[in-house]
Order: structure tokens, then C-alpha cells, then sequence
């Protein structure tokens, strides 16, 4: 890498640092004030609480992405998927805060009757969309993409360009859901466990196989050292998916927990892989 | 398993990226093999013995004697 580059992306790592931390801090904050408010009445069985801990993985999962994304070196498919993951988490900050009001409105509660702790967490959901808004455009991924890209092998440019598409046909189908399809309760319909139509099934299952088939090919293009990044990525998400499966069953049975929730479970499986992939490739 | 393949490179003035283009791997992929953190596959091994025009042994060593 020349120093030129090497000076562009501790600029970039630099003006990052701090929208991450605004985002990492305002999710600790909700996930603690949460947490909290379960202990002081603990809520054993609601539904609420895997719909509660499924829009939180996500949130975790998507500053983890960032945040791995933003150490590494600024290439344009890089660029272009931590734009796509900075807006996916503004959306979900904003939309957070977006769902405690329209709860709240439908109850006709005022704001000088909301609990204290809810407005914090209002205020700690528009802290993450606003990071992730500062982070976009400390990333300034407009001026970015028109710089000389580093050179690449054919192989590398390949790989790069499938990761990018794989990425963007997750990333459309999951902003597609968010903004475009309502469950009956306002909520979208991919953070819950709601009915949807065969029609809607259809289309998700078919979005999805197209990602799986372009991350195969992706892994079968890829060089030898990124294969096996991807293998330890896998080796730990299944870790994390084979322990935290019986150990959620067993505990809902003992009446702790609610039901196991698949979504959960592959959030959770999917964090481990990007761990084990990102610790691989970096360290 | 050691090697001297920034030796090497830096020998011939080249990048990681530069060696990296010549395989066709990733940078990150010189980067790791050159710090000992990712053991080549043997085609892999040939190639980079066949760009330095050496035979592997004297590029690669195990640490045993």
C-alpha cells in the first residue's frame, strides 16, 4: 500500500471514530435501559421480547459491520457496502424511534405522560439514526468513489464485484421490506413474527436463494485465504448457533425465556460468522 | 511455517499489492502468508516458487532441521 493510500484511510478511520462511537453508545444505552426495565418486571413468555431482541440483533449486527467495515482499507465495493449499511442503520434508528411513537400516539398518550425511561429510549434511537446520518456523511462515499481504486488482481476484482452484488441484493430486498411492506400492527414485516401472504413468501424465498447462489459463487471465486476466512466464519456461527439453540430451548421450557425464535437464533448465527470471518482476515 | 517472501518482494521493489496482482490473491492474502498466519496450499506454494524462480524450500521452511 503506498502512504498516500495509508494517510487516506487513517483520514477515513479518523473521521469515522467518532459517528461509530455516538452509534455504539446510544445501542449499549437502549440495550442497558431495556434490560433494566425487563428486570424491574420481568416480561417471562411476551412476544414482545424476541420481536424486542430481534430489532436489537439487528442493530448489533449492522454497527458490527460498520465498524469492521470502517477499519478496513477504502476500496469502492467497500465504500459503496458501508454507505448501503450506514443508511440500513438510520432507517432502523429512526425507525425505532418512529414505532415507540406511533405506539404511543395510538394510546393517545402525550409527550409530558410518556415514562422517562421511554423517552430516553425515544432519544437513544434518534442517537443511533443520527450517527449513522454523521457517519454518511463524514464517510462522504460521493467524493470517495472518484478517486484512482487500488489495483487488484483479476481474481480480487471478481471476488470484490459478486461480495458487492450479493451485498446489494440483501441490502435492497431488506430496505424493499422495510419501507414498502406493513404488517397489521405498522411494524415491518421482516422484525416479527406476523403472518404474511404465500405471494410475499414467494418473493422473499426467491430474493434470498438469488443471494445464497451469488455468495456460493462468490466463495467458489475467491482466493485461498479468503475461503478459508469465510470457513472460520462459519465454523464459529455454527458454534454459536449450536449452543445458543438448546440452551434457549431448555431455558423456555423452565419458563425463563419465550420460544426460541429461528430469526433470533440466525441473527445471532450470522453475528458469529462476521466475527470469525473478520477476526480471520484481519488479524 | 516461516518464509522469505518480504524478502523477497522487497527485493524486486514490489508492493504487496504488486505480488498480489502477480498471483492473482488478495493483498490481504501476501499480507497474511508473509506474517505467517496463512499457510499457502502447495499450488499456491508452486506459483509463488515458480514467480521467484526458486524452488520452494528455500522459500518456505517449517523451522526444523
Amino acid at each position: 500500500m503506498t502512504a498516500r493510500s495509508e494517510d487516506r484511510n487513517e483520514d477515513h478511520r479518523a473521521q469515522l471514530l467518532a459517528p461509530l462511537l455516538a452509534m455504539i453508545v446510544g445501542f449499549l444505552a437502549k440495550l442497558g435501559f431495556t434490560v433494566n426495565s425487563w428486570l424491574i418486571a420481568p416480561p417471562s413468555r411476551d412476544p414482545r421480547v424476541a420481536q424486542t431482541l430481534s430489532v436489537y440483533a439487528v442493530n448489533l449486527l449492522l454497527i458490527a459491520a460498520i465498524w469492521t467495515l470502517s477499519r478496513r482499507t477504502l476500496t469502492r465495493p467497500r465504500v459503496i457496502a458501508l454507505s448501503a449499511l450506514l443508511v440500513m442503520l438510520a432507517l432502523a434508528g429512526f425507525g425505532g424511534a418512529d414505532a415507540i411513537a406511533k405506539v404511543l400516539a395510538a394510546s393517545n398518550l402525550p409527550w409530558s405522560a410518556w415514562t422517562w425511561q421511554t423517552k430516553v429510549i425515544f432519544g437513544l434511537n434518534l442517537l443511533i439514526g443520527a450517527g449513522a446520518v454523521w457517519g454518511f456523511l463524514s464517510l462522504r462515499p460521493w467524493q470517495v468513489l472518484k478517486r484512482a481504486e487500488e489495483q487488484v488482481s483479476p481474481a480480487t476484482l471478481r471476488t470484490q464485484r459478486l461480495f458487492g452484488l450479493a451485498g446489494l441484493v440483501s441490502i435492497l430486498a431488506v430496505v424493499a421490506l422495510a419501507i414498502g411492506v406493513r404488517g397489521a400492527d405498522g411494524n415491518p414485516v421482516w422484525s416479527n413474527n406476523q403472518n404474511v401472504s404465500i405471494g410475499f413468501a414467494i418473493v422473499a424465498i426467491a430474493v434470498w436463494l438469488v443471494a445464497m447462489a451469488l455468495s456460493w459463487w462468490w466463495y467458489f471465486s475467491a482466493d485461498e485465504h479468503e475461503r478459508r476466512a469465510n470457513d472460520v466464519g462459519f465454523l464459529v456461527g455454527g458454534g454459536v448457533s449450536i449452543a445458543v439453540t438448546p440452551v434457549w430451548w431448555i431455558l423456555w421450557r423452565a419458563g425463563v425465556l419465550p420460544a426460541p425464535d429461528a430469526m433470533v437464533i440466525w441473527y445471532l448465527t450470522m453475528i458469529g460468522v462476521g466475527i470469525g470471518w473478520a477476526w480471520y482476515r484481519n488479524r | 511455517m516461516n518464509n522469505r517472501l518480504k524478502v523477497l518482494r522487497a527485493e524486486r521493489n514490489w508492493s504487496q499489492a504488486d505480488l498480489a496482482m502477480r498471483l492473482d490473491v488478495s493483498r490481504q492474502a501476501v499480507n497474511a502468508i508473509e506474517t505467517g498466519k496463512h499457510d499457502p496450499s502447495l499450488p499456491l506454494a508452486f506459483r509463488i516458487a515458480r514467480l521467484f524462480q526458486m524452488p520452494i524450500e528455500e522459500i518456505f521452511h517449517d523451522g526444523q532441521k
